[in-house]
């Protein structure tokens, strides 16, 4: 091994999942001030590098991703579909997105950055990779078109697509390059799930390839480990930071739900620092969405505590709606009563919040084996909770905690639907933690009726600087919510909500 | 009537339910000479099953249900020797001790009740759906895991607890005969309970208490309906009752008339004879209960089945108390129904006990009951029709609005706890009570200004006249009431054999050895 270990950074594809990739740049680049030797991409890992390329620092990409709005990126095929060349086309990315982000072929060509683009030549029926001084529009597009989508992009009388049959993280380059560290950012999904219909199918066989190369590409450097230098003549220590982001690979015209990709790595990756012990400053972008438009809903629901009749009649305040849908910080304050003779009758919602939605988390330590070490940022996207903490006093002067949680996680939706609208609760003594010892004055169920759900449909109310601002708080907090039960119950017409 | 030929008795009960049976057999074993009148007839092991089998009682005396639309009211009573226990779904508690505080006379508490429960619950061999003998050939039932779920979910896991039930839980392939030689199978789970068990696995009042009652020489007589009753010139009373077999009317006299023919049955025979028979109460039909019965089917249970056919009538229970009040809900058995049309009825007997029973059509049903302790404020009463008099209930809705809304709504959270897609629940349209488990009507009472029967069950007025079933209760049990009828029974047949037999020191053979038994309601 040389002195200073040569580091190769490979940007896997994953479409628009790689959004995720954005938020890990900004940490790792910005942040923590890591730097790579080399720096690959196949498929979607392309817009990263084509702006790393461009001079772009990892914040400064993240923070472009986070005023992404995919629906401009969507041109459809046209006469292309019919003749079979392909179903959409990268025309809105050529013409709309890449000058919007102002990239400079002039620049990239120039880039200090080792960089490789990998490709699959269809007419050579080979991998091939171009550095950042071939670059140019037509190979970045080649780079990212992925077969059947986009048609292929014709060079030199060659025609080129993405790559991900092939492989989704090149370590091969990185081997050329003569890495002995390879970090691996990787999005394509590895849930246990196989859902029906032809779209679904597809990208499971594209998953099956992509995740299938990876393994055996990290089984060999694994081997390589075992008996030292037996393939590449030195030991390499592969590093893999995975993540389920739930967003569809291509079906997605929502930035909001981009957004959250974005903020998702970030998490991610500052987890990952975090375990890996390497220290970082992190950079706040928590006010990057602020719309200065507030939400306001009722959330009545009734029930039981410790058997007895309850019934809490609530009222959520979203404090800025373009952070409530962006940072994955869904935190509403909560305001209003619970009433039961548990609580001696209504008592007050003194300080109270509820986190709307959320997905569970738990982040897996990172395990090594044979010089591969694997983390999983152990998200589960299809199941979602909605948490309130409610600090309350009764009418006779006591405090209490109660505790709810809405747990939706059944794939169907009736059942969703019904585990969106119950709440399972506990009554604490005192103003405690969720988490915090404290002894349990009741446990129940509360729930909510239809009527209930048009209540609170019918009042929710915006407070925005307009009206038309207002109504597309209303609109993105409707799409949060219908996405986030269809992650759940309608993964099998697409594994993620378009919207 | 030539006097010779009118036939004379020491003790005449009519009626052979829980306060019947229990009387006639404790003056029986005191040396009494006692004869049963029992407007039923015997059901061994034949229990109807067919659509075209005789249900009800109207069809020539012969069907075990007695379905009576009184007024407000509609009354679920049984007929048949064993009463009630036939029907019953075989669930025994006792009464918090306070509601002895409110109109039972003097006398009467939970403490003073208790030997005579323990007694009860020696004789009917106890025993709960979860105890460990009782699961040896089968599990709780789905119904039972469900309600539990619902009320855990629900925060009330604490006030969840299985009743002690009058089942025998031997092995179900095997008929033996029990201590009072009588023939019984072990249970089935076969949730027939309700229409009557037909391979003796209930311990009904015709498996113990009468073969007792039997044996010490009393005479049980079956298909004989008491239609009037009367003063005798020479005192004591004159029981005129017609055999329905033979279609002819015969006369009894007797000093001592035990009256045990149920709530509605006894109160209908003061009301038309009481005056005769020197009764000077004007309470008579007061205070009637229909214990808070109310019952919703809930449908679907997507998920989770709740399988009524599987499994003895009711086996869990759940208390709500919301501090104002308090009552029971319970988990209902219906029989697997085949659909009751023409031709089709309940699922044959006769399939192998070893197999799990199971409804082709019910799985997602859910019966679910409530009952506690409603207003008991009821009045029966006869009424003049064109066609006669009738018996009719006034029963104030209204003013256990408040009650009934509380079971309502805790029933409907179970259902939708447990995954109902919707409920029916028809007495909140019709507003009428539906009652199995009608109390009252000739209450005891420390005077005759508040009720009918003194403390020992002795008709004020009327010596030798006892009320001594479900009528002379003086307020709702809240809980299932046959317990405390029979308990009732025992301690006021004890006063009475002491009276018949002249000894003060008479009590129920074996009485002081009976072991204290758990009454497993949580609040005491
Ligand atoms: C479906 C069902 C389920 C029930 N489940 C339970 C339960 O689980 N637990 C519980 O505690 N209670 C239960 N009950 C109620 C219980 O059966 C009654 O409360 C109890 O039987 C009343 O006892 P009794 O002695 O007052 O009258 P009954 O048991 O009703 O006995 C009265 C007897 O008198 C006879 N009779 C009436 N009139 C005359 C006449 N004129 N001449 C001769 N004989 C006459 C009747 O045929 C009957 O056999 C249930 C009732 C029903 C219908
Ligand atoms: S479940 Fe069936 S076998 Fe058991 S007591 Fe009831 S009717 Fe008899």
């Amino acid at each position: 091994m040389s002195a200073v270990p040569k580091r190769s950074l490979l940007l896997a594809g994953g479409g628009l999942k790689v959004a995720f990739q954005a938020g890990v740049l900004q940490v790792w680049l910005s942040e923590a001030g890591l730097t790579f030797d080399h720096v690959d991409a196949c498929s979607g890992g392309a817009f990263n590098l084509a702006l790393l390329c461009d001079g772009r620092t990892g914040i400064e990409i993240a923070d472009l991703w986070r005023q992404m709005r995919p629906r401009d990126g969507v041109s459809f095929s046209g006469s292309g579909f019919l003749h079979g060349r392909s179903i959409v086309t990268m025309d809105a990315y050529r013409d709309t997105i890449f000058p919007g982000w102002g990239l400079d072929f002039d620049r990239i060509r120039a880039s200090p950055i080792t960089a490789t683009f990998t490709v699959h030549n269809r007419s050579t029926a080979s991998r091939e990779t171009f550095s950042a001084a071939e670059m140019d529009l037509d190979k970045l597009v080649a780079t990212l078109s992925q077969a059947v989508w986009f048609p292929p992009v014709e060079i030199d009388g060659h025609y080129y697509t993405d790559a991900v049959f092939d492989t989704d993280a090149n370590v091969d380059a990185a081997l050329e390059q003569g890495a002995d560290e390879i970090w691996v950012v990787w999005t394509v999904s590895r849930r246990p799930e196989w859902m029906p219909g032809a779209l679904a199918q597809f990208f499971h066989a594209l998953e099956v390839s992509a995740n299938g190369t990876l393994e055996s590409d990290l089984e060999r450097i694994r081997m390589n480990n075992e008996v030292p230098d037996r393939h590449f003549g030195r030991h390499v220590h592969a590093k893999v930071l995975r993540a389920e982001v739930a967003t569809h690979y291509l079906a997605l015209f929502n930035g909001d739900r981009l957004h959250r990709a974005v903020e998702q790595g970030v998490r991610a990756a500052r987890a990952w620092c975090d375990a890996q012990g390497i220290p970082y400053t992190p950079i706040d972008r928590s006010h990057f969405y602020d719309t200065d438009v507030a939400l306001r809903f009722s959330d009545r629901l009734r029930g039981r505590l410790r058997g007895r009749r309850a019934e809490a009649d609530l009222q959520l305040l979203v404090p800025d709606a373009g952070a409530f849908m962006n940072t994955g910080h869904q935190r509403v304050e909560v305001r209003g009563t619970v009433t039961s003779s548990v609580l001696d009758g209504a008592a007050t919602v003194e300080e109270g919040h509820a986190d709307i939605l959320l997905d569970v988390r738990s982040p897996s330590v990172p395990v090594e084996s044979g010089g591969v070490q694997e983390a999983d940022d152990g998200v589960d996207p299809t199941r979602k909770l909605m948490t309130y903490v409610l600090h309350l006093r009764t009418p006779t002067g006591r405090a209490v905690t109660f505790l709810g949680v809405k747990d939706v996680s059944t794939p169907t939706v009736r059942a969703a639907a019904r585990e969106a609208m119950t709440m399972s609760c506990r009554v604490l003594e005192g103003w405690v933690g969720p988490d915090d010892e404290a002894v349990e004055l009741a446990t129940g169920l509360l729930w909510m009726g239809f009527r209930d759900v048009a209540a609170q449909l019918v009042g929710a109310r915006a407070d925005g600087p307009s009206l038309r601002a207002e109504a597309a708080g209303l609109a993105r907090y409707g799409a949060l919510f219908a996405g986030s039960l269809w992650d759940v119950a309608a993964r099998k017409v697409l594994t993620y909500a378009p919207f | 009537m030539p006097r010779a030929e009118i036939e004379s008795r020491q003790v005449v009960v009519v009626g052979s339910g829980f306060g019947g049976a229990v009387t006639a057999c404790r003056l029986a074993q005191a040396g009494c000479d006692v004869l049963v009148l029992e407007r039923g007839r015997w059901f061994d092991g034949d229990f109807p099953r067919d659509a075209g089998d005789d249900w009800l009682w109207e069809q020539g005396g012969r069907g075990p249900f007695d379905v009576r639309r009184v007024g407000g009211v509609t009354a679920v009573v049984a007929a048949g020797v064993g009463g009630g226990s036939l029907l019953y779904s075989n669930v025994h508690l006792r009464l918090p001790a306070e509601v002895f505080g409110s109109r039972w006379p003097a006398g009467w508490t939970r403490e003073a009740l208790n030997p005579y429960y323990d007694l009860v619950a020696s004789m009917l061999d106890l025993k709960r759906a979860d105890e460990q003998d009782a699961q040896r050939y089968w599990p709780l039932p789905p119904r039972a895991g469900l309600l539990r779920e619902a009320a855990t979910r629900l925060g009330a896991a604490q006030d969840v607890f299985h009743p002690p039930l009058a089942l025998d839980f031997g092995d179900p392939r095997v008929c033996r005969e029990n201590r009072f030689g009588a023939r019984q199978s072990g249970c089935r789970h076969c949730g027939k309970c309700s229409v009557g068990c037909n391979v003796g696995a209930k311990n009904s009042l015709d498996k113990n208490y009468l073969p007792l009652a039997m044996h010490h020489g009393a005479a049980v007589r079956a298909r004989c309906e008491v239609v009037g009753l009367a003063r005798d010139p020479d005192g004591g009373y004159r029981v005129t009752y017609r055999c329905l077999l033979e279609g002819t009317e015969h006369v009894v006299v007797t000093p001592t008339l035990v009256l045990a023919a149920g709530t509605l049955g006894t109160t209908e025979l003061l009301l038309s004879h009481g005056a005769a028979l020197g009764a000077t109460s004007s309470r008579i039909g007061d205070h009637y209960s229909a214990n808070g019965d109310y019952l919703i089917t809930s449908l679907g249970g997507i998920e989770k089945e709740w399988r009524p056919g599987v499994g003895p009538a009711i086996t869990t229970s759940v208390l709500a108390d919301d501090g104002e009040t308090w009552f029971l809900v319970q988990d209902g058995g219906i029989p697997a129904l085949d659909v009751l049309l023409p031709g089709i009825g309940v699922r044959s007997d006769d399939e192998d006990p070893a197999l799990p029973p199971d409804g082709p059509t019910s799985g997602h049903l859910g019966v679910l009951l409530a009952m506690g302790r409603d207003s008991a404020t009821g009045k029966v009463r006869r009424r003049r029709r064109f066609c006669g008099t009738r018996l009719t209930v006034r029963w104030p809705w209204r003013s256990n609005t408040r009650f009934y809304d509380a079971e309502r709504s805790y029933l409907r959270d179970v259902a939708h706890v447990a995954g109902s897609v919707g409920e029916v629940d028809t007495a909140r349209l019709t507003q009428k009570a539906v009652s199995v488990h009608s109390l009252g009507g000739a209450v005891m009472a420390d005077s005759p200004d508040e009720g009918v029967v003194d403390a020992h069950g002795e008709v004020f007025g009327a010596p030798g006249l006892y009320v001594m079933d479900g009528a002379a209760i003086p307020t709702a049990t809240g809980v299932n009431p046959s317990h405390t009828i029979a308990a009732v029974a025992e301690r006021n047949a004890e006063h009475l054999a002491r009276r018949l037999c002249g000894s003060a020191e008479w009590t129920a053979p074996g009485f002081s050895a009976v072991p204290p038994y758990a009454d497993p309601l949580p609040v005491g």
